[in-house]
């Protein structure tokens, strides 16, 4: 839900990084953690289980800046991909404001992603939020494997809704502020245009 | 967009005057108010070296879950949760289906008071969200839609937000 705060001069929403197990969910947020001043940045929090995958979520606050004198703000989670922990997964996408969907590239991957998505759909309808207005990207993760799948195959597969697709090797940052940027213009671009809705 | 809440000062001043009626009443540490996502929409209190939007974020987490078991064990909602520990215990309550009232207390108050005080404190919540939510539907209707802040942003203002990132 996006929060504006008329006294404070705050605006906050929520992105969620949606995908299959071990995509690179939490290594996205790694990455921007470890990329932003500390200024602007809240502690990085997660609940691993005890093979060291997510188990509830990752969440990490992230301040933008100041857009027409308000400050932007971030909350970033992302939802533990294993198929059996898909209650835990419904309960965080509760008021998302914009989806980065991780796919995993490679070919053994391709029906876990397919999967995946089939997932966030139904979950997204159980909140009665509409996937079509939803700010959502597709990002390929893992393009630098030998077994990744080609681009277009990939987007054929995968793509739902002529959403942007960006390229990404997550492990050393490639494309991770790029997805996260369009994310934030997509969510933003729809708070401007509240009026007529 | 499907969900928005925007908090004019009036409202935000008045859901700060019962947090703080709320502490002084119950002798709390601190008392925060966030919405089902976790996100922090006003708080009244000890919160120095307190990472406050992860505390919200997580009991968020653990409310929802909370409100499932309820849901799966007897069909009703679990509107309250209680965290009893020895430094700070935690109490939160459900506040219109939509928002989530929390008091972190210690040794110094008890968790009857506590709870006495927070149900006349989620009534008057109540009251004041209703009137939030009121007034954005009657915007929708009147004007055919709600006054974005951000009227004039630009693609120019949003990359600088990201700098060289």
């Amino acid at each position: 839900m996006v929060f504006v705060n008329y006294l404070e001069k705050s605006l906050e929403f929520k992105i969620i990084y949606y995908g299959p197990g071990l995509s690179g969910k939490t290594t996205n947020l790694d990455y921007i953690y470890s990329k932003l001043p500390e200024a602007t940045r809240g502690p990085f929090t997660t609940i691993p289980t005890q093979s060291e995958r997510t188990l509830f979520f990752d969440f990490m606050p992230m301040g933008l800046g100041k857009i027409n004198d308000y400050d932007v703000k971030l909350s970033l989670y992302t939802v533990p991909g294993q198929v059996f922990y898909s209650a835990s997964r419904k309960l965080i996408l509760k008021g998302v404001d914009g989806v980065i969907f991780v796919a995993d590239s490679q070919s053994d991957r391709l029906d876990a992603n397919i999967e995946s998505i089939r997932d966030l759909k139904e979950n997204l309808l159980d909140y009665k939020i509409d996937f079509a207005n939803l700010a959502y990207i597709l990002q390929l993760n893992k393009r630098d494997l030998a077994t990744a799948l080609p681009v277009p195959v990939l987007i054929k597969e995968l793509q739902q809704k002529g959403e942007p697709v960006i390229d990404a090797v997550a492990s050393q940052g490639v494309g991770v502020f790029k997805t996260l940027k369009m994310t934030v213009k997509f969510v933003l671009q729809k708070v401007k245009s509240l009026k007529g809705e | 967009m499907d969900q928005i809440l925007l908090l004019y000062e009036n409202d935000y001043k008045s859901i700060k005057t019962v947090l703080n009626e709320l502490k002084e009443a119950c002798r709390a540490r601190l008392i925060f108010m966030a919405d089902q996502s976790g996100q922090v929409i006003s708080s009244v209190g000890e919160i120095t070296n307190l990472d406050l939007p992860t505390l919200t974020s997580l009991t968020a987490g653990a409310f929802a879950a909370n409100l499932r078991v309820g849901e799966i064990l007897g069909g009703e909602k679990f509107i309250t949760l209680t965290s009893e520990g020895g430094m700070a215990s935690l109490q939160l309550s459900l506040v219109r289906d939509r928002f989530i009232l929390g008091v972190v207390f210690d040794t110094r108050t008890t968790l009857g008071l506590i709870r006495l005080k927070m149900t006349k404190a989620v009534k008057q919540l109540e009251e004041i969200f209703d009137g939030i939510i009121d007034k954005i539907e009657k915007e929708k209707q009147t004007f055919g839609g709600m006054e974005s802040p951000f009227p004039e942003i630009t693609e120019e203002d949003i990359d600088k937000l990201f700098g060289d990132l």
